[in-house]
């Protein structure tokens, strides 16, 4: 149930986009095709998961008996550094295509808070192995979910009567503002039954 | 405004008649029998909160358009449906200066600012709505500030009290109306609530005429009214009380924000339901059509492109291993 509680909040109710507003840049810059956006999807899916890991371990087993842990936020960007350099290595070894359509995003990832975000926000909860696992991949399929409903948004703003002011950035983030309005309706859930 | 020209078979044509203007017009019409019972129960309350809504929604359509450089568009009436449905899904006693605000956020941010008619992402008068409601706690010094100003017509002849959700939701069954009062006509919560059987003349007027399809207002409905009773609530309560069968006659059938398939329709109905069934049993609020019609907006576009119909004569790729006889040239 536990699980389950951290699973939905980190895809509905506290959605990385729209209620902590982590990693809107990629967010912003990759759902302009829906194809590209599945392709960041899966990215996503994988750096952070994997950096939630790798991370909770390295604060349990290395800063937390070192007494270390002012190091953390240095330590963990190191750790996200090179994991997507790792995985940046894999897709163009792999798929050279889905490498030329993520283009610079994919080493964006390195720097995104996001990522980041996930991996200090396990340590905050003290969540265990499991939790952790389970609110990584949580916040990458809540990331997902908003990427990929909005790249269908997106394919019909961009052909929508706007005026130049608004084009473009301007109204991708008005509509991210409204659909984030919406998201607000999941709210209740956490404070109604589930905890 | 420039007509695109959108004629692609070969001639003759014959002209159906039917514009946006028009198609607005048969809207309005059909909130006639709401707002006659809206204004019987709530007498001139109900008339300024109307007059509120369609001045505003005017005035901000207008001037957003100015704003833009486009000629404006108040002959085709959209910024009348949108003020009209917003003002029916406010309570009579609402606040006027939150009726404007909400209204401003409808038609100025939902849909003019989103590329106006036709473009809008979210139905406007349902955004209005749940804007009033999230930003609530924002206009708490508001509030205080314009309360002197606050208008009333004449008392009310009814008894405020909870509505019929909150009571099932506090567990106070024995309080509850009968369900032929709630039919019928029942003074409390929303305007357009009061009268389920007014919204279903408006809904039917609609189907007549063709502009909305059946299967979202079917499958929507259909589904609280399943998913309450599978959750051991009474269903009868949660399709007659509160804004579902408005919510799903009159928004969620919105031409721009909904899906265009039938296949769609049925999804984007199913969807809305099962939401509307969760928000109501296992959040504090009592009611949730409105939040549910928002939520399933965003998925339109996946919904579209996911149930596209085939085109005549498009071979499907067959999902079942078909044996290929090879053919050897000689």
């Amino acid at each position: 149930m536990q699980l389950f509680a951290i699973l939905l909040s980190g895809v509905l109710i506290n959605n990385f986009v729209f209620a902590r507003f982590l990693g809107i840049c990629p967010f912003l810059g990759v759902s302009r095709k829906l194809e590209t956006a599945i392709g960041m999807s899966m990215a996503v899916i994988f750096v952070i998961t994997m950096a939630s890991l790798i991370s909770w371990a390295f604060y349990w087993f290395v800063l937390e008996p070192l007494r270390l842990g002012y190091l953390q936020t240095v330590a963990f960007i190191l750790i996200i550094a090179s994991l997507v350099q790792f995985v940046e290595v894999v897709i163009l070894k792999v798929s050279p295509v889905l490498y030329q359509a993520l283009g610079i995003y994919l080493p964006l990832i390195t720097t995104n808070c996001a990522v980041l975000g996930a991996a200090i926000l396990n340590i905050r909860e003290s969540y265990t192995f499991i939790e952790t696992l389970t609110n990584g991949l949580a916040a990458a399929l809540g990331w997902s979910l908003a990427i990929l409903l909005f790249a269908g948004i997106r394919e019909r703003l961009e052909l929508a009567d706007i005026p130049a002011p608004l084009k473009g950035f301007p109204v991708a983030l008005i509509s991210t503002g409204l659909m984030a309005m919406a998201f607000l309706g999941f709210q209740g859930f956490l404070k109604g039954v589930l905890f | 405004m420039e007509k695109p020209d959108l004629l692609y078979s070969p001639p003759p044509h014959l002209n159906s008649g039917d514009t946006v203007t028009r198609a607005m017009r048969d809207v309005l019409l059909a909130l006639v029998p709401i707002i006659i019972v809206s204004i019987i129960f709530y007498r001139l309350n109900a008339i300024f909160i109307l007059i509120v809504c369609n001045v505003t929604a005017a005035c901000t359509a207008w001037g957003m358009r100015k704003l833009m450089g486009k000629p404006h568009s108040l002959e085709d009436l959209s910024a009348f449906v949108t003020g009209t449905l917003l003002a029916l899904a406010l309570p009579p006693t609402f606040p006027w200066w939150l009726a404007v605000i909400g209204t401003f956020l409808a038609v100025g941010v939902a849909k003019e600012m989103c590329g106006g008619l036709g473009w809008n992402l979210f139905n406007p008068a349902v955004f209005g709505r749940v804007a009033l409601i999230i930003l609530a706690p924002a206009f708490v010094w508001l509030n205080a500030d314009m309360a002197p100003l606050h208008l009333r017509f004449g008392i009310i002849d009814v008894t405020s009290g909870a509505t019929p959700l909150a009571l099932l939701k506090l567990g106070q069954g024995q309080l509850l109306p009968s369900y032929s009062a709630l039919f019928i006509a029942h003074p409390g919560g929303s305007m357009a609530e009061s009268s389920v059987l007014a919204v279903l003349i408006g809904g039917l007027y609609l189907l007549f005429k063709g502009h909305i399809n059946w299967r979202t207002p079917v499958f929507a409905i259909g589904t609280v009214f399943a998913l309450t009773m599978l959750l051991g609530s009474n269903p009868f309560y949660h399709v007659l009380a509160g804004g579902l069968v408005f919510g799903s006659f009159f928004m969620a059938t919105d031409w721009v924000t909904t899906p265009i398939t039938d296949a769609g329709k049925i999804i984007f109905g199913i969807g809305m339901g099962i939401l509307v069934a969760l928000i109501r049993l296992y959040q504090a609020a009592p009611e949730g059509v409105a939040f549910s019609i928002l939520l399933m907006n965003p998925l339109v576009p996946l919904i579209d492109a996911l149930t596209r119909p085939r085109k005549f004569g498009q071979i499907v790729e067959a999902r079942i291993p078909v044996i290929r006889i090879k053919t050897v040239s000689k």
